[in-house]
């Protein structure tokens, strides 16, 4: 009897997991990027990831389901000899439809996945959390929380504090990120002020370095509310507004105030169905007596080339994207790199010009390549450059 | 006297006349179009055919048909499957309902002897109440003439103009400048499931070409202005 259970169990568990292989998609990313890089010398760097890939679904609409995403990594940085290996899990992302009705929908999104806030400035990275999102008659929602500090810190740059640097700073091939708690609250009320919609957004991370680790060096906490409208000009022109502003304690060999403004101005055309072309404008406060530095939750620099990131910053910037056929895309850029308040370092408000031109071919369904080519003219500094192919093959 | 008589009973016959169901025309038919009869079989449509309210229609690969709808002119895409639910006039109204099954519809809608037209597409997935627009239905609504206010089955509305797509889709709408990009179709070096975005809120910093976010599909309703 005992027997008969056992097998008739095995052999719901073999149709189990039958069906739930066949319903999965899986397969494996190769990308393999090489290039030459000049900023004092020219130097080759190269960057090989492997990513294994799944999604499964739970029910025939997909609309409960499991992505995962593991990554090993061998990287060689311009001016390193030696390469550097690590591994990470990119995204483990548990995907349910918690109520879907005449009224709404509220989906659930648990475990590693990307998240960004409304700008794509202030936080633009992984996160092992949850979010909830609703669609409502009156517009979309979300909420957001998580924590970063079972992240690669190699990966996704939480560089806040001197004590984020050093994180990153390790041979180990797991390097736990910058213990942080983060939690995001969107609204979006779609064609609220005619035909523009207005985003209301409310961002902020708390610093656990203190709770966590005994010999944290400093810690910093924020918040960020963030109001942005986008609409049309014309049918082909359309334009994006978004202000906001930064509160905040650092906590270090003496506790300072990190306030701070941010604001994005971006006009879009679509002149023809194959081109789009965008100039942008960033602004972002200086050091006086009352702002401080922008200190964003994700580092990212401002440039390709230009390395610095947001804080005390003017961007000017221009591109074009063209699609002569299915198969290539060509993209220019260029970036006018400007400090918001002169420093102590720098004479002058001008800091670098940035011009940027790629390429996008898709050689075959499962084979795409990129080509990118970078310039970057620093005002005290000879010009430095940047050209770069990268390979990325599906199976 | 005699002509007071027969203005009264012109007048009283027109009224009558304007309360009555309307039939539609077929104009033109292309390849294989059939039509269900009350037998349920199924027959060929040809030109100047009439059809009523409860008429269901199929058009075949490479085949389609124009149909006119009071002063309304319904075009019948290639494989779709429909039936003309209402089609009647009111004191002040044109009722006119095309329920969708599957395929494409193309609709431009016209006042009827001065009436108001309540010109309707429906679908599994979709909605659409028009008056004095021309626009197509399928999996997305596409205006030609006149502005076009989407409504999702959850109430969220955004207008679409002239010249402009609607993806009817998804569970929210995305809007005009996120729908100009997705029809750009740009190559996405990485294909990798954590590309995919399911927020309808895309960041504003980015470049040229960022694509839009992935929906799934689910019900919409749609009103035209």
């Amino acid at each position: 009897m005992m027997r008969t259970s056992n097998t008739v169990l095995a052999t719901l568990l073999m149709i189990f997991t039958a069906a739930l292989l066949s319903a999965t998609d899986f397969g494996l990313e190769l990308k393999n990027t090489g290039g030459i890089e000049k900023i004092e010398d020219a130097e080759f760097y190269t960057d090989h990831k492997a990513t294994l890939w799944a999604t499964i679904p739970f029910n025939n609409a997909n609309s409960n389901s499991l992505a995962i995403e593991g990554s090993f990594y061998a990287s060689k940085p311009a001016g390193v000899d030696e390469f550097d290996y690590y591994v990470d899990v990119d995204l483990f992302r548990l995907s349910l439809t918690a109520q879907q009705n005449e009224k709404g929908k509220i989906t659930v999104d648990a475990g590693r996945f990307p998240v960004a806030d409304a700008t794509g400035i202030l936080l633009s990275q992984g996160l092992d959390g949850v979010e909830v999102r609703g669609i409502r008659s009156f517009g979309n929602f979300s909420f957001l929380a998580g924590y970063t500090g079972l992240l690669n810190a190699r990966q996704e740059k939480n560089l806040m504090t001197t004590d984020d640097v050093m994180d990153i700073l390790t041979d180990d091939i797991y390097a736990l990120g910058a213990k942080r708690a983060v939690a995001k609250v969107t609204f979006q009320f779609p064609e609220l002020l005619g035909g523009a919609d207005l985003i209301v957004e409310a961002l902020g991370q708390y610093d656990l370095r203190e709770q966590l680790d005994s010999d944290a060096y400093e810690t910093v906490h924020t918040g960020y509310g963030t109001i942005a409208v986008n609409g049309p000009i014309t049918t082909s022109v359309f334009y994006s507004l978004s202000g906001t502003f930064q509160t905040g304690v650092l906590d270090s060999d003496d506790t300072y105030s990190e306030h701070a403004l941010l604001g994005v101005a971006r006009v879009e055309a679509f002149p023809v169905p194959v081109a789009n072309i965008f100039a942008e404008f960033v602004y972002t406060t200086g050091e006086n007596d009352f702002f401080s530095h922008l200190l964003p939750i994700t580092f990212q620099s401002a440039g390709t080339l230009y390395g610095a990131g947001y804080g005390n910053l003017m961007r000017a910037k221009t591109g074009v994207l063209y699609i002569p056929m299915n198969v290539l895309n060509i993209d220019f850029g260029a970036s006018l790199f400007m400090y918001s308040k002169e420093t102590d370092e720098a004479d002058g408000l001008y800091s670098a010009t940035e011009v940027n031109a790629g390429a996008t071919f898709k050689a075959t369904s499962d084979l795409r390549l990129r080509f990118d080519g970078t310039l970057l003219f620093p005002k005290d500094d000879d010009m430095q450059y940047q050209a770069e192919i990268t390979v990325v093959f599906n199976l | 006297m005699k002509k007071t008589i027969v203005a009264i009973v012109i007048l009283a016959l027109f009224a009558v006349s304007s309360l009555a169901a309307l039939e539609g025309e077929v104009v033109t038919v292309n390849g294989k179009v059939e039509y269900q009869g009350s037998g349920g079989s199924w027959m060929p449509l040809k030109s100047g055919d009439t059809v009523n309210s409860g008429t269901m229609i199929s058009t075949g690969f490479k085949s389609n048909a124009t149909i006119r709808l009071g002063a309304s002119i319904l075009s019948v895409k290639p494989l779709t499957r429909m039936t003309l639910t209402t089609l009647s006039e009111k004191e002040d109204v044109v009722d006119t309902e095309v329920y969708l099954d599957v395929g494409t519809v193309k609709a431009e809608v016209k006042s009827y002897n001065n009436k108001r037209n309540g010109f309707s597409v429906r679908s599994p997935v979709a909605t659409a109440s028009v008056r004095g627009t021309v626009f197509e239905m399928g999996d997305k609504v596409t205006v030609f003439e006149g502005s076009v206010e989407v409504a999702t089955s959850f109430g969220q509305t955004r207008t679409g103009n002239a010249g402009q797509n609607m993806d009817v889709t998804g569970d929210t709408l995305s809007n005009q400048i996120t729908e100009k990009k997705k029809e750009m179709n740009p190559i996405s070096v990485s294909s990798l499931p954590s590309t995919e975005s399911a927020s309808p809120v895309q960041p504003i910093a980015t470049g040229p070409g960022a694509g839009g976010a992935a929906v799934s599909p689910t019900s919409v309703t749609i009103t035209i202005q």
